[in-house]
């Protein structure tokens, strides 16, 4: 009975599996394979087209607000050299007593120049340079940040700026036992995206860790997402750098996917 | 290290990813969907899957499938099963002298048999008979011992022997 049993479901199998159109299939594979590189080559000449726009506006716009800023009144915040400067240099110094100045003290624009201007350049390049790199590079379109390929912003608040986290880091600390490396409140933006979502729920599963999040402009836009990290990346060996956004409807969305999304503004 | 185009990972394992994809789902065009996003991902790491062993590799291609079609399952409001069985080609079997015996009531009533299987037997059954995997592979596979995918297959063949009882075939 059970060779009987056996052969039947055999055969069964067989002739449904003649019935899959695996050659379609493959045709289809390969189709979607192609619009995908052609989606990607597009979005990244023009995304880098707008990056470098956003970018020399960026630094015309601090150019000018520098600008200003120094003939207005020395006692606005102190910038990321300053505070540098305070902490690793001794006490005393020329910085300090510029960091210090009082808030109603303005000082002429050229002597506050001259004073501080040999105390920045003290400052190691290394160490200065990079953060108003990455101010720039940060600016995407709507004044949302430009990330890289692969890329999780996370921000504690609307105000800080993004925090950025790779999928392979999400992974990383995870394995390292950190947990989920996301709070409520928190923004979370996938890859090459110009809009903020909101983190909603953090779900450590069986399968994986899923992060729902909803847009940033809740009020307008009801539309929910969860990145979900599979386990299966989180285990060792295997492939991080696929995050999936998921619709609450149930439909799978690559990043590719999400960008022909954005480029036909279907979302956002 | 066994050198592979995609081309020939999609020969050999297309079968096994679509019919783990269908016994998850039962759905033809879910099944096709997610057999379609796997290999897509297989071509995105095509580097990766140069590096490995055919059983990692198909692993790696098994726990994406099924991965997608849990992650789908999960999100959708209502899961609809509509048991969307395929076709069966009737003429096709005729060639072949022991098909002549099923007739398509039959072939029907096992396909709701199966379709009606607890997941877990279900899932032995499509990836035994359906995905050509041998128990063993199914172990691996689904992270279980080889004796315990023995005892779903036989408690999966006294379900359906159970609920074809009455049948010619199984006398």
């Amino acid at each position: 009975m059970a060779d009987a049993f056996e052969r039947m479901m055999k055969e069964i199998a067989d002739e449904a599996d003649k019935t899959v159109d695996y050659a379609a299939m493959r045709e289809a594979i390969m189709g979607k394979a192609a619009a995908g590189k052609r989606r990607r080559q597009h979005f990244i000449r023009y995304g880098a087209m707008a990056a470098t726009a956003v970018i020399l506006a960026g630094a015309g716009g601090l150019f000018l607000a520098s600008g200003s800023m120094k003939s207005a009144d020395l006692a606005a915040p102190e910038s990321v050299e300053m505070r540098y400067t305070e902490s690793s240099l001794a006490s005393g110094s020329t910085a300090e007593s510029c960091a210090e100045e009082p808030a109603a003290a303005p000082v002429p624009e050229a002597d506050t120049a001259q004073e501080c201007a040999p105390m920045e350049s003290a400052v190691p390049a290394a160490s200065s340079v990079p953060e108003m790199v990455e101010t720039e590079q940060d600016s995407g379109l709507n004044g949302a940040p430009l990330m890289p390929d692969g890329a999780i912003g996370v921000s504690g608040t609307e105000e800080e700026p993004l925090l950025f986290y790779s999928t392979d880091d999400l992974v990383d600390a995870w394995k390292l036992g950190v947990g989920p490396l996301a709070a409520f409140d928190t923004l979370l933006v996938p890859a090459n995206w110009a809009e903020g979502y909101r983190l909603m729920e953090i779900t450590v599963e069986e399968q994986g860790i899923s992060y729902r999040c909803n847009k940033a402009a809740a009020e307008v836009h009801n539309d929910e997402y969860t990145v979900f990290i599979p386990d299966f990346f989180l285990r060792e060996g295997a492939e991080p750098g696929e995050v999936q956004v998921l619709t609450e409807d149930g439909c799978s969305l690559d990043e590719a996917a999400l960008e022909a999304l954005h480029e036909t503004e279907e979302i956002g | 290290m066994a050198v592979r185009d995609l081309e020939s990972v999609y020969s050999a394992y297309s079968r096994m990813v679509y019919w783990a994809a269908y016994g998850v789902l039962k759905n033809e065009a879910d099944a096709m969907d997610v057999c379609q996003s796997v290999f897509l991902r297989a071509m995105k790491h095509e580097k990766k899957l140069q590096t490995m062993e055919e059983g990692q590799l198909k692993s790696w291609l098994y726990r994406v499938a099924v991965n997608l079609c849990l992650d789908g399952k999960r999100k959708a409001k209502h899961e609809v099963l509509q048991d969307e069985l395929p076709e069966t080609a009737v003429s096709a079997s005729s060639e072949l002298p022991e098909a002549a015996a099923l007739d398509a009531e039959t072939k029907q009533r096992v396909w709701d048999a199966v379709g009606s299987l607890p997941d877990i037997y279900r899932e032995t059954v499509m990836l035994h008979f359906f995905s050509e995997l041998k128990y063993d592979e199914i172990a691996a596979l689904t992270g279980v011992s080889e004796g315990t995918v023995k005892s779903r297959m036989s408690r999966a063949k006294e379900r359906l022997l159970a609920l074809l009882k009455g049948g010619e075939l199984h006398g």
